[in-house]
């Protein structure tokens, strides 16, 4: 039966000669680049589609490493009874908080890939914004388990974190944001060193006690106000202005 | 690494040649399948052209996975089914075909011939015509035929069975079958 089918279905074949005719390939190719150009004008990423995206390409390896600086200082905390220690060590734990961002938002500047984020969709601050706003939700985040996870362990006040630790870390992340806005320093190591500096100024503010408790609470929520505004300056200059 | 791979890699670079390469080098297989599907050059033509134009519509978020050939017999397949589709609601087409395949002693018997054979591959059920376009005319391994439809290799051997059985039953009932 097969050999009979087969030759019933070779004579069809050679029957029925199928040609190819270069117009109509050319016009399948014409109208396939057209149908491909057309639908990807169509595609648009929504916001949380770049969101995302964006959430991809950052790297989370700082992120592990706030989280570690975190744990680490909250092990720290229970052997420090002093509140002179404890003091001092917020200072420094929020200086390095806000440090360990810095290589990613730097990242653009070190390894020249300016040009190619300009000429992408999205322009540059829509990028920065978007790379800002996660690591803010990150840190939110972080900050917010370890408050929870410290509660009730540790008897510090709110205003206490606001002043020993909110404080340093908002002025330390306006010098970031502010270096980063400069288009004559290239390097990340200038923005560290910066927050270094920062960093040793505090560290002397804090030891202090006649000058630390010289400075009433008011005075000290007052500047973190003004850090605050900073920083929100600082972070809209990044975003609205164009860079370097 | 693999040509195809590289291809929609350059196409969705948007390379222009890579468009040209690609279309060439399964235009013809898929223009072949088209035809002996519906057996009108013409609208193979245009069912080749419909396969390629929603490939490319929908290659930005297209995976390689080594499979582009199946990829595209699977949408050319799928034409082809609404093809069907439409043929069937056309009945009388259907019928004009099989009563001009019954008058098999016309001195035009090529052509008779020819039409017998459509008659009886339209006669088919669906999934055996596809196994036996798949192997006899498109030249396909058993093996890559259950690539292309996504079954297994002795739901392939059943089909084909089935195919050659109703094919040889339908040249019986017109009595044509001794005449090979």
């Amino acid at each position: 039966m097969d050999a009979d089918l087969k030759k019933r279905l070779d004579t069809y074949k050679q029957q029925f000669p199928i040609a190819v005719k270069e117009e109509a390939v050319l016009e399948t190719i014409r109208m396939s680049k057209k149908a491909y150009c057309e639908k990807e004008c169509e595609k648009m990423l929504t916001y949380w589609e770049f969101l995302w995206s964006q959430l991809c390409i950052l790297r989370k390896r700082w992120w592990l490493c706030q989280l570690l600086l975190l744990v680490a200082w909250g092990g720290m905390l229970s052997y420090m009874e002093e509140a002179y220690y404890v003091r001092r060590s917020m200072g420094i734990t929020a200086v390095l908080f806000i440090i360990l961002v810095i290589p990613e938002l730097w990242k653009n500047r070190t390894y020249c890939c300016m040009e190619i984020e300009t000429a992408a969709f999205y322009s540059l601050r829509q990028i920065y914004a978007a790379r800002i706003l996660l690591f803010g939700i990150a840190d939110l985040v972080l900050l917010s388990a370890f408050c929870i996870v410290l509660y009730g362990q540790l008897s510090f006040t709110f205003l206490e974190i606001l002043v020993q630790f909110l404080f340093p870390m908002v002025v330390t992340a306006c010098i970031c944001f502010k270096i980063l806005c400069k288009p004559y320093v290239q390097s990340e190591g200038t923005a560290v060193m910066a927050c270094m500096a920062w960093s040793v100024v505090w560290w002397m503010i804090a030891v202090q006690d006649q000058l630390y408790t010289a400075v009433m609470l008011p005075v000290w929520i007052v500047l973190f106000g003004v850090a605050f505004v900073s920083l929100v300056s600082a972070v809209h200059q990044t975003v609205h202005v164009p860079l370097w | 690494m693999d040509v195809d791979f590289l291809l929609l890699m350059k196409m969705k670079q948007g390379e222009e040649d890579a468009f040209d390469k690609f279309i060439r080098k399964y235009y013809e297989e898929i223009l072949k399948y088209c035809t002996y599907h519906c057996f009108d050059s013409e609208y193979a033509r245009d069912l080749t052209q419909e396969t390629f134009l929603r490939f490319f519509a929908n290659l930005s978020a297209y995976q390689y996975c080594g499979k582009t050939k199946n990829y595209l017999y699977t949408i050319a397949g799928n034409l082809c089914k609404n093809y069907y589709k439409k043929k069937k609601e056309d009945v009388m087409d259907k019928e004009g075909l099989q009563a001009k395949a019954g008058a098999a002693a016309d001195p035009f018997a090529g052509v008779l011939d020819q039409m017998e054979m459509q008659a009886a591959l339209a006669g088919l059920s669906e999934e055996f015509r596809e196994v036996l376009i798949l192997y006899y005319f498109q030249e396909l391994k058993l093996k890559e035929i259950a690539g292309v439809l996504g079954i297994g290799l002795p739901l392939v051997k059943y089909r084909m069975r089935q195919a050659k059985q109703q094919l040889k039953e339908f040249f019986e009932r017109r009595g044509t079958w001794t005449q090979i």
